[in-house]
Formats: C-alpha cells, sequence, structure tokens
C-alpha cells in the first residue's frame, strides 16, 4: 500500500520518528512518501480565510493540497499526519480490511484510528475490544453516529477524492478532521472503522502543533483512551498518566468510576 | 394518583419501608395501598383483577414492587410527566426507574444527569434501545391496561413484571418512557453485600447504579459497596474507568 504523510519542513523530529516506525513494521512491498505540508504563511499567502487558527487552516489545506496531487491514484493510499503511529500488527490488519471492503461493498474512507469522545461508546469498544483479542478477529464499524475526530490516518478510496474536494469550504469554519466527520455523518463519505483500531499516534500528539497542549485535559484524557484501546496498545505503559489524570477528582466521580470498572471488568455479564 | 404496592409474600417489612417513604413525601391528592399477589390463588388472575379493575376507573395508577422509595421529588415529577405525556401524545407505561446493564448506556446517562441536575430538570427517555429490566415502580395508563392485563403465566412476581410490563415495550407493543434522573430508587438487600455470583454481582452493580442516579440521591451510601465490589477488579478496567471519570468530572 502506498502510505503518504504530511510533515511540515521543520518537523524533523516528527519525520524521522514516524520513518523509523513505518520501517519498523510496514511489510516490503509498502511504500512511505512525504508530502510537504503547507505552513501558516503559505495558506495566508494564498489568502485562504476562516475563523479557525491558522495552524488549523493550514492542516486542512495540506491535506486537500495532497489530495489534488493524488488524484491519479488508482488504488486505496492511506493518508497520515507526521504523529501517525503503526504497531506490529497495523499493516496486516489493514491490508485485511481493505480487501475485506473492496470484496464486500462501495466505500470511501477507512479509518485506522479515531478519536472517540463519548464515554458510553468507549465502554462499548473496550468490552468489543476484549472479545475481539480473544478471538483473533478485527471488525469494521460504521463511525457515523459517532461523535469523532481525528485525520491522523485514513485509507481513502481514489472515488472519495473528489467527493472531498468538492467540500471545500471557502472559508474554513470547521477543521479538517470535522469536514471529514460532517461529510461522513450526512452520508457523502461512506466509512468504516476498523476495530481494534490498527493505528495509533505518538505521544508528541498531546503536544500536538495544530492544538495547544494545555488547551485542554479533555484532550490528553482521549488520546490516552486511544493509546490504551488500539490493536497494539498495552494499557500498563500509561498506568502513570492514568494516575495523573485521576488527581482532584470528586468524590462523586470516583464513585462513578468504582461502579465502571466493575461493569468494565471480564467478571460483569451484560445483558 | 393511586399506587399499589404489589406484595407477593406479604413480607411486612418491606411494605413498612415503602409505606414510610410515601408518607414522607407524597402529596394529598397520592394514596398508597397495599395488594397481597398471592402466588397460591394464581398470581395471573390477581393481577389481571387488579389492572382490569383500575382501567374502568380511567386514571393513570402506580405499581410498586418491594423495596420501591419514595423521595421528595418523586410525586412532583412523577406528576409533571404524566401531565407532559398525556399533552403530547399519550403514553402507556412510564417508568420511575429501571434496572440499566449497559456500561456504556449508563455512563451516558451519568452525564446526562448531571447535565439535567444543573437546571433542575428531567428528561423521558424511551427504554426500548437499552437493555433494561426490574423497575421499582411503573404508571400505567388505562389504555395499557387490556394489553397489561393479558399475561398468560408468570410463577413470581418478578416474572409477573417482566412479562407483563418489560416484554410488551421490548417488543414493540407498549409505549413507554422512562423518568431520568430516576424518580424513585429501590433499596439495598439487608446486608448491602454485592454477592460474587456474576449474575447477581451484575444485577447489583445495576441496583447501585440507579441508587446512585436517581433524582432524590446520591452516591454517598453507595460508597462501602462500592469500596468492596472494586477489590479483586482487573488493573485494566480501573484504569480505563478512571479515564472515563476524568472526562465526566
Amino acid at each position: 500500500m502506498k502510505c503518504f504523510f504530511i510533515n511540515l519542513d521543520q518537523a524533523q523530529d516528527r519525520r524521522q520518528a514516524l520513518e523509523q516506525n513505518f520501517a519498523r513494521f510496514a511489510p516490503a512491498d509498502w511504500t512511505l512518501e512525504r508530502f510537504c505540508a503547507v505552513d501558516t504563511q503559505t495558506a495566508q499567502a494564498r489568502k485562504i480565510t476562516g475563523s479557525l487558527r491558522p495552524t488549523e487552516i493550514a492542516c486542512g489545506i495540506s491535506h486537500l493540497d495532497l489530495m489534488r496531487v493524488k488524484r491519479e491514484e488508482t488504488a486505496p493510499f492511506l493518508i497520515l499526519e507526521d504523529d501517525a503511529l503503526f504497531g506490529p500488527h497495523s499493516c496486516k490488519a489493514l491490508s485485511d480490511a481493505v480487501a475485506r471492503l473492496e470484496q464486500q461493498e462501495t466505500w470511501d474512507i477507512l479509518f485506522p484510528d479515531l478519536c472517540i469522545v463519548q464515554i458510553g461508546l468507549m465502554a462499548e469498544l473496550l468490552a468489543l475490544r476484549r472479545q475481539l483479542m480473544r478471538e483473533g478477529q478485527f471488525r469494521l464499524l460504521d463511525p457515523s453516529r459517532w461523535a469523532f475526530s481525528s485525520a491522523t490516518s485514513y485509507v481513502l478510496h481514489p472515488r472519495a477524492i473528489p467527493k472531498i474536494l468538492s467540500a471545500q469550504p471557502k472559508d474554513w469554519t470547521l477543521p479538517y478532521d470535522l469536514l471529514l466527520r460532517q461529510l461522513v455523518q450526512q452520508g457523502r463519505l461512506r466509512a468504516r472503522c476498523i476495530f481494534p483500531f490498527a493505528l495509533s499516534l505518538e505521544e508528541t500528539s498531546n503536544n500536538s502543533t495544530i492544538t495547544p497542549g494545555d488547551e485542554t485535559r479533555t484532550g490528553f484524557i482521549w488520546y490516552l483512551f486511544r493509546r490504551m484501546i488500539w490493536r497494539d496498545g498495552n494499557f500498563e505503559e500509561h498506568l502513570a498518566d492514568v494516575e495523573n489524570v485521576s488527581q482532584g477528582l470528586s468524590a462523586e466521580t470516583w464513585a462513578h468510576a468504582r461502579l465502571w470498572a466493575a461493569m468494565a471488568d471480564p467478571s460483569f455479564l451484560p445483558k | 394518583m393511586k399506587c399499589f404496592f404489589l406484595s407477593a409474600d406479604g413480607d411486612p417489612q418491606a411494605w413498612a419501608q415503602t409505606q414510610e417513604s410515601f408518607l414522607n413525601h407524597a402529596p394529598a391528592h397520592w394514596e398508597i395501598d397495599f395488594f397481597q399477589l398471592n402466588p397460591k390463588k394464581d398470581l395471573v388472575s390477581v393481577w389481571r383483577d387488579l389492572v382490569l379493575g383500575q382501567q374502568a376507573l380511567g386514571q393513570p395508577f402506580m405499581v410498586a414492587t418491594p423495596g420501591a422509595r419514595f423521595g421528595q421529588h418523586t410525586c412532583t415529577t412523577l406528576d409533571n410527566s404524566v401531565a407532559h405525556l398525556e399533552k403530547s401524545g399519550g403514553f402507556d407505561l412510564l417508568f420511575s426507574d429501571l434496572r440499566l446493564l449497559q456500561a456504556g448506556a449508563m455512563a451516558d446517562l451519568f452525564v446526562l444527569r448531571r447535565q439535567l441536575a444543573e437546571h433542575g430538570r428531567t428528561r423521558l427517555i424511551d427504554p426500548r434501545p437499552l437493555v433494561f429490566e426490574g423497575p421499582g415502580a411503573c404508571i400505567i395508563h388505562p389504555r395499557a391496561c387490556a394489553h397489561v392485563g393479558t399475561l398468560a403465566s408468570a410463577a413470581s412476581l418478578r416474572e409477573l413484571i417482566e412479562g407483563a410490563l418489560c416484554q410488551p415495550v421490548r417488543e414493540g407493543g407498549l409505549m413507554a418512557r422512562f423518568v431520568f434522573p430516576f424518580a424513585t430508587m429501590v433499596s439495598s438487600g439487608e446486608d448491602g453485600i454485592v454477592p460474587p455470583e456474576p449474575e447477581a454481582r451484575s444485577a447489583a452493580i445495576g441496583d447501585i447504579y440507579r441508587r446512585m442516579v436517581w433524582r432524590d440521591g446520591g452516591c454517598e451510601p453507595e460508597l462501602a459497596p462500592l469500596a468492596q465490589m472494586s477489590k479483586g477488579l482487573s488493573t485494566e478496567a480501573k484504569a480505563f474507568a478512571i479515564l472515563w471519570a476524568a472526562m465526566a468530572d
């Protein structure tokens, strides 16, 4: 599979980290090509306007520019931001998922990883992950009714390119990932997500160049969930961070945490 | 509103506790009666007589099961909910609480409770998409009595409530809503111990949850059973639960 990653010239550390991570886990028939991200000055010079932060606008333009350049591609390809993270099972899971999709349905976009923001959905995904890991299976889920975000990675079918390009806003009022979500929720893009997630994101993402790291503690919690729930994730690596976010919780919240822990435990029998 | 306390075993203590909470909180236009469902006499026919008798009176009425408790806001909330539903197309059943057993739905409702509590509001929710059982109390509209009263068999009060009230809703035969935050609650057992057997334990978790999210409740009385319950849970479950708790805080 062809993979293209978006990377700012000054973000050499991220470039190196992703290239090394890819080299470690991708099979020989997978390729990785860098696409130079549009920076904020270039975006401003192109007189692109909107109410978003300049970094968010530049990020969206980068994704769309990449699509324009690759519009002649004939096979599905993977678009990555430079904080995407591969694991030992990523490439096989993605290859299998694309093969299954090509056999079964007409699809536009496959998300290997999403930022989920609903607690209830997170709880259901944890139970589903446990089941699928036990069976050694993955599932292709329809995210069109979820509140999700993230464009860190997605496999694009070439048929989706004109659909996304035609949705390019004149004024950017929605970040690119939420634009994708809107297209999915409106039924203009047929999306699936592979679960357990096949990819995740590097730790640098919680200090993303797009979203200020101190903007919300919530963002860090979402990030932790993505690192703990993906196919190659290991919750034990994140226990210190979990301990950190638990500081200062109210007594009521702790009581519910205990109840949710009981429900999240394998001993709980859902009906 | 007429409320019938249903008892299959005639346990005077359970009746006394429900009656006490009722007398402490119910306004004058509410009344409560003890109703013995004697299993020796055929549970189903006694139930049918009760329901069809109330149908003839033409007013919504409540049935409550042993353990049901009323609080400060119970009756006002239910009166307002019935009035609202009557104005907006009517209803068959109005559950004042339920046992829910899906972690996802329970977590979402916890967040919703906080939002509603901030504004002192209540929401009437369709239970059909949820996995539910064991309402502690339910208001039955006269229009639903013919359906509710025709039950083939029930060997216990639990089976009767399941077959007459829950199953028809799941199958789409009756239109139900539940009040959220719950307007009533179901008390814990004698000792408050969470049983170790998986099925009973899951039911106990569902009951602790409904006591924590009812309109007049909170988590403090549940801290001891929660502490006991959290012993022996997997580290993974605890880690995810802390994340969700941090999101909900």
